[in-house]
């Protein structure tokens, strides 16, 4: 037998009895199986749907020139590209055709008189070929007029940044002229909380902007149908919220007369599929031309279009001698060149739940701002803010129970919070798995025995710590049709992609496992806006929650409606008596439209805006936290400051809706994406210039970075949340939480502390190169 | 996908790949899809080109190709073979993994003119008919993929070993991967899966 990773999953049988109150038929037959993935066979044969594979005849390529610089007044000149053979259109900024748009808000679509980040779209080429668009791009001629950059989220965010990249500035912290937005969290006396404590740590930590990084890169296709109706494909986690509305405006149509096709697979997002910007780039050009068109942007535009922005956390940590937690204080900065995904509080309102989602503390004092700056462009990444602020909270922590010299474990355990009790905004803590998974992540570590002994300069270093990662309710609405034939096939018809995270195979679990029925009677129908109904999104780990909930909906619907048809007792392998088969004219299939699953189902709280606590009468904006911990074994190389991690154990607090599903995002976009934001993922740069614009110079780990198959292990402790008198939806749906973005919230803490153990001196800066390992121990 | 001698392109993408979803042309139909103004017709062809022939997944294949083009772009435009996948064009990430004469290379970096009279297999070519290959039966068993748009590129990399070393160690699969970036479900189900096709082989 070849080797296997090790895989524990906790007893899911226990929870027969409530997913049965909740409608499951099956018994556990389908939901929370190791169902195979569904996509399987057209991936392996390489037939799988991307947009990337468009191919419409005739259709034009769209390439672009990309700035060199982060921050500098520019001229443009096309008029060489234009003469290429083969160029159909060309087109810089301040193009007459260009007026009046934007992409989103502070965006402009192509650079505007100045560009703001380094690799920011300067001007666009479509031609009939990939070689006279490559030929055209090369004729562009920008004239940069550098100005100083504002590069990082310290500077950004201060009183004298170093640039004003827009004008006016937004202010919107007194005196700091970049901010455009703060958010503030306030719980109880801070001073006094410190007064009273027994030991105080300070510290600053640090993240850089990281790129999504998806192989595949972002694309978007389109083409006339008529002239008056055109199609758009993207390659997005959703279709409805920003593709559609944004194709439409692009197209110079009303959305009625465009029709936005979602792929089979979403070829990987982790957010920054989000938006789609191939689709509006290429509904422009076909408005313009008539022509069909394909927009792939490289790897050299993809890496700088989206990203998680950089971090700078300024923490002040509390605690008695016994360990037990007083003070949390911290003043977050993020910085990026435009608004989009950072505004309107998004990321620093997330920072909020992950400040509090995992420990009880006395009293919270949190200032988050968001600030313009010349640095790469960003976009909802990962976790959205939960990574990042775990990384600082998680070590932080860390560090205090060192100078305390206590258990890292232990620490943990004594402050998480309680199943039921009041969080430091004001709600009540539900579905609180984090003590689980963090013993079980213990008790797999202690099977490691002793650390290995010091090999010549090589040492090796051990991290044990959590994560969290809040489901946010209000966001998202969710709703499915389901067609129900009577050859006994269901089709279901909603938005939401499957990002390869598997939600085309989860989805069918969920009415495979409420109507009873197998797998393979169930379909997913192509996503596209002429068919299917409005989602907000596959993002956020929303799509298990909130589509499962709506599907359950619809199937019990369902059932209901074949009943009242067929005149008999729900039969799971009967549903002869839909319509008249041998009749042409009397309808075989029942569409049942009752699948929604929306914000009033949670009755959503809000917050008070200066101290983000939750208001009644609803006191709840997180449906729950999933939590995660995670146990690290590194070698250091002390002459080299070179990493590898040498063993891995990584666990999760949810009830999966598919083990192997869960176990795959965990070992992989948790596991391995987190490895190397941990310790290789920083893009070369200088003055917020991009020195190299491809992997090659953003390393992302590859096989021989991972640990053995025998040296990984992955823990699923299972919990099932109590309602605390609240709706019971705020459970998941057969009690299965969606959790694909949490796995990657316990990793860069964890590996940091590994390597600070191995090396004897505390990293507070990721990715943690050799060049910063060997500074940490004074050799360069 | 037996037959013999000089098949026109045309004639070869019907036979062999007949089924593969290119993009919207399946879905559509060209036919469909109005282009109101220009014509269809690409205002330039090849420049600077040479006739080239392969073995292209056992079938003897040739065409003319313009002397810019890489082998990932003729399997890709040429062929329809969309299995190829190419996620930088830069020889950095394996996506386009394909066997040239055994050896796996990256499809992006080789010129199609350079790749004259190699056989060349893809992905497309794994599968016998509906009988799945051993290596594409260990992945589906294995979930050896998420978004899958770097599987086919792994797998040929897994192939190029496997018909040289059938019982490799687990290191030496990790040598034979190591030129694949995936992002999304890292390398250990990956490497189950590529372990699983060799004890299969």
């Amino acid at each position: 037998m070849a080797v296997k990773a090790k895989r524990y999953v906790g007893d899911l049988t226990k929870f027969a009895s409530q997913m049965k109150a909740m409608g499951s038929l099956a018994d556990m037959k389908y939901i929370t199986q190791r169902v195979e993935d569904v996509n399987g066979p057209s991936i392996v044969t390489g037939t799988a749907g991307y947009t990337i594979n468009m191919d419409v005849p005739g259709q034009l390529v769209i390439k672009f020139k990309n700035s060199l610089y982060a921050h500098a007044n520019i001229k443009v000149d096309t008029s060489k590209a234009k003469t290429v053979p083969g160029v159909v259109l060309v087109l810089k900024g301040d193009d007459p055709e260009m007026e009046g748009t934007t992409l989103l808000g502070d965006q402009p679509f192509l650079a505007l008189g100045k560009v703001r980040y380094s690799g920011e779209p300067v001007a666009l080429v479509a031609a009939e070929t990939e070689e006279a668009a490559d030929d055209a791009v090369d004729l562009i001629e920008v004239d940069y007029d550098e100005l100083p950059a504002t590069v990082t989220p310290e500077d950004a965010c201060s009183q004298n940044p170093a640039a004003i990249p827009h004008e006016p500035a937004p202010e919107a912290s007194p005196g700091r002229p970049n901010v455009f937005f703060y958010q503030p969290l306030r719980y109880k006396d801070v001073d006094a909380a410190f007064a009273d404590s027994d030991v105080i740590h300070e510290a600053t930590y640090k993240m850089p902007n990281d790129p999504h990084g998806p192989i595949c890169p972002v694309t978007g296709a389109a083409a006339w149908e008529g002239s008056d109706h055109m199609h758009v494909w993207g390659d997005v986690q959703n279709i409805h919220p920003l593709p559609w509305p944004l194709s439409a405006v692009y197209a110079g149509l009303p959305q009625n007369k465009v029709t936005f096709h979602g792929p089979t697979i979403c070829a990987a997002g982790f957010g920054g599929k989000n938006l789609g910007g191939g689709a509006f780039y290429a509904a422009f050009v076909t408005k313009l031309t008539g022509r069909p068109s394909i927009c792939t942007f490289n790897q050299k535009m993809s890496l700088s279009w989206t990203s998680r922005p950089p971090w700078t956390w300024k923490v002040k940590m509390g605690a008695k001698n016994d360990g037990t937690l007083t003070a949390f204080e911290a003043e977050a900065y993020i910085c990026g060149p435009y608004g989009r995904f950072m505004g309107g509080g998004g990321l620093h309102e997330r920072a909020r739940n992950g400040i509090v989602g995992t420990y009880r503390w006395q009293a919270v004092k949190f200032d988050g701002y968001a600030a313009y700056a010349n640095t790469q462009n960003t976009l909802s990444y990962r976790g959205f803010s939960s990574p990042e602020t775990c990384f600082a909270v998680e070590i932080a922590l860390s560090e205090i129970a060192n100078k305390l010299g206590m258990d890292q474990v232990e620490i943990r355990l004594k402050n998480a919070l309680k199943e039921g009790e009041r969080d430091a905004v004001n709600e009540i803590k539900h579905s609180m798995g984090f003590e689980g998974v963090l013993k079980s992540t213990k008790m797999m570590m202690d099977e490691w025995g002793p650390k290995p002994a010091d090999e010549g300069p090589v040492k090796y270093g051990r991290g044990i710590c959590g994560g969290n990662k809040y489901t946010q309710g209000g966001m998202m609405t969710n709703q499915v049709f389901l067609r129900i034939k009577n050859n006994g096939l269901v089709d279901i018809i909603c938005d939401s992609m499957d990002l390869g995270h598997g939600l085309n195979t989860i989805w069918r679990q969920f009415v495979s496992e409420a109507m009873n029925i197998p797998i393979e009677r169930v379909n997913k129908v192509e996503v596209n806006t002429d068919t299917v109904p409005h989602t907000t999104n596959s993002y956020s780990s929303m799509a298990t929650f909130h589509g499962g909930y709506a599907l359950i909906q619809a199937a019990n619907e369902a059932k209901k409606k074949i009943e009242q048809q067929t005149g008999k007792p729900y039969q799971p392998d009967d549903w002869s008596g839909i319509g008249d088969p041998t009749s042409i004219w009397a309808p075989t299939q029942i569409v049942v439209d009752g699948g929604i699953y929306a914000p009033d189902d949670y009755l959503i709280g809000n917050i008070d805006p200066e101290t983000s606590q939750c208001l009644g009468p609803h006191y709840r904006m997180v449906l729950f936290h999933s939590h995660q911990a995670a146990a690290f074994e590194v070698a250091v190389n002390t002459d080299t400051g070179q990493v590898c991690v040498t063993k891995a154990i990584m666990g999760a607090d949810p009830i999966p809706a598919n083990a192997t599903n869960l176990e795959a995002q965990i070992e992989g976009a948790g596991l391995v994406m987190g490895m190397g934001t941990a310790t290789t993922e920083e893009r070369w740069m200088d003055k917020g210039i991009i020195l190299g614009d491809s992997f090659l110079y953003w390393p992302m780990p590859t096989v021989t970075c991972t640990p053995k198959l025998e040296d990984v292990a992955t823990v699923i402790e299972p919990v099932w949340g109590e309602a605390h008198g609240e709706n019971p939806r705020i459970n998941g749906p057969f009690g299965v939480k969606g959790c694909a973005e949490g796995v990657q919230a316990p990793v860069a803490q964890t590996v940091l502390m590994a390597i600070s153990d191995a090396i004897g001196v505390q990293l507070r800066e990721i990715p943690a190169t050799p060049d910063k390992i060997l500074k940490a121990l004074g050799k360069a | 996908m037996s037959k013999k001698g000089n098949v026109s392109r045309r004639g070869f993408v019907k036979g062999a790949v007949a089924g593969l979803i290119v993009g919207a042309a399946a879905t559509y139909g060209a036919t469909q899809i109005a282009m109101p103004g220009k014509p269809a017709a690409p205002a330039v062809g090849p420049t600077d080109s040479a006739e080239v022939s392969y073995t292209l997944n056992g079938n003897p294949v040739s065409l003319l190709v313009d002397s810019r083009w890489t082998l990932a772009a003729v399997l890709r435009n040429e062929y329809s073979m969309k299995g190829t996948a190419i996620g930088c064009g830069l020889g950095e990430c394996g996506a386009c993994t394909v066997l040239m004469n055994g050896i796996a290379v990256p499809s992006c970096m080789v010129l199609a003119i350079d790749a004259d009279g190699a056989t060349i297999e893809t992905v497309e070519g794994l599968a016998s008919g509906e009988e799945l290959h051993p290596i594409q039966k260990a992945f589906i068993k294995n979930r050896g993929f998420q978004c899958g748009f770097c599987t086919p590129g792994f797998m040929m990399a897994t192939k190029g070993l496997l018909d040289k070393n059938p019982n490799p160690t687990e290191d030496e699969m990790r040598d034979a991967l190591s030129g694949n970036i995936c992002r999304c479900t890292g390398y250990v189900r990956i490497m189950e899966s590529a372990m699983e096709a060799a004890e299969a082989a």
